[in-house]
């Protein structure tokens, strides 16, 4: 009944295994990082894409145009009203995005 | 030793897990998610080398040179070690804001709110792992037949752990995630089919034992 090769009572090879738990833990590491990392590329593109959307959503308002009506004199050209074009403003990215990733 | 070092990763694991989930740079919890991501993965990997190990082991494969008392070390240190990543595993699942997966979840797996299916797979590999670890720890004072019973349960703990690796978390359907589930199942795959043949030839050879 007794085997003095099972259990885990005689072991050898000591620096064998603690290079097995080293690299392990490095692997571990590394990987972390690495995901960590694919995080951080993800927020440069989204706040990116946050400054242009924030660009075109709502204009400055010096920049807004006003509608001007040109006076009642007769001229052969006809007068055109510029009216501004409201453009629907999209979602800035937050949290939800990593939410998105997860339940996909 | 394989306990000791074991413990201690597991313990170092835990910590450094614990410590990025209270992180104030943890707000979305991202450093949890990301952590238990990376030790799932290395527990996972460490159970593949301690299954090929043990293959190579009772096929009598000189693996890249090594000794039959290396590979012995190597099957039962990687398989310690993996359960000390399944630590951290389910230390980063437990802090995790979003998926809120408590120890009772974890432990029976159905009951989880966050892909039950998925953890129910985790929960049985967790069992059966604990179960081929513990017969490692009693061998000498339980029957061979029993405990060669019980190491058999490292396949099914295995094909567990790809089934849960596969159908949970963000990195299921990822193109990294399939090459790695799909390029190591095949060497076990492979493993699995030459020792299913050895044992037909012990069984038929007369002189087998």
């Amino acid at each position: 009944m007794a085997n003095t090769r099972k259990g885990f009572t005689r072991e050898r090879h000591t620096p064998l295994k603690l290079a097995i738990a080293a690299t392990a833990v490095v692997g571990f590491a590394a990987a972390w990082a690495g995901f960590s990392r694919s995080h951080g590329a993800t927020a440069v593109v989204t706040s990116q894409e946050s400054v242009l959307q924030a660009s075109t959503a709502r204009p400055p308002a010096a920049a807004t145009p006003v509608p001007v009506t040109t006076p009642v004199a007769p001229s052969p050209i006809p007068t055109r009203t510029v009216e501004p074009t409201p453009t629907p403003a999209a979602p800035v990215p937050g949290t939800a995005t990593r939410r998105r990733t997860r339940a996909s | 030793m394989s306990w000791k070092l074991s413990a201690l990763v597991a313990l170092g694991l835990v910590a450094a897990v614990l410590l990025s989930g209270s992180s104030s740079a943890d707000e979305t919890g991202s450093a949890s998610w990301d952590a238990l991501r990376a030790a799932g993965f290395t527990a996972y990997l460490l159970t593949w080398l301690s299954v090929v190990a043990g293959l190579a082991l009772r096929l009598r494969v000189r693996l890249l040179l090594l000794s039959s008392t290396r590979l012995l070390e190597i099957h039962r240190a990687s398989a310690t070690l993996a359960l000390a990543f399944v630590a951290g595993h389910l230390a980063g699942i437990f802090i995790d804001p979003w998926t809120t997966i408590g120890p009772l979840d974890a432990a029976v797996g159905v009951t989880s709110p966050y892909r039950p299916a998925a953890v129910l797979l985790g929960s049985i590999a967790l069992w059966l792992m604990l179960a081929v670890l513990l017969s490692t720890a009693l061998a000498g004072r339980i029957h061979i037949a029993t405990w060669r019973a019980l190491h058999y349960l490292a396949f099914p703990a295995y094909l567990a752990t790809v089934l849960h690796g596969v159908t949970a978390g963000t990195d299921r359907g990822s193109a990294g995630a399939v090459w790695l589930f799909a390029s190591t199942s095949a060497v076990i795959a492979s493993l699995f089919v030459v020792r299913l043949f050895d044992i037909r030839t012990v069984r038929r050879s007369p002189q087998g034992s």
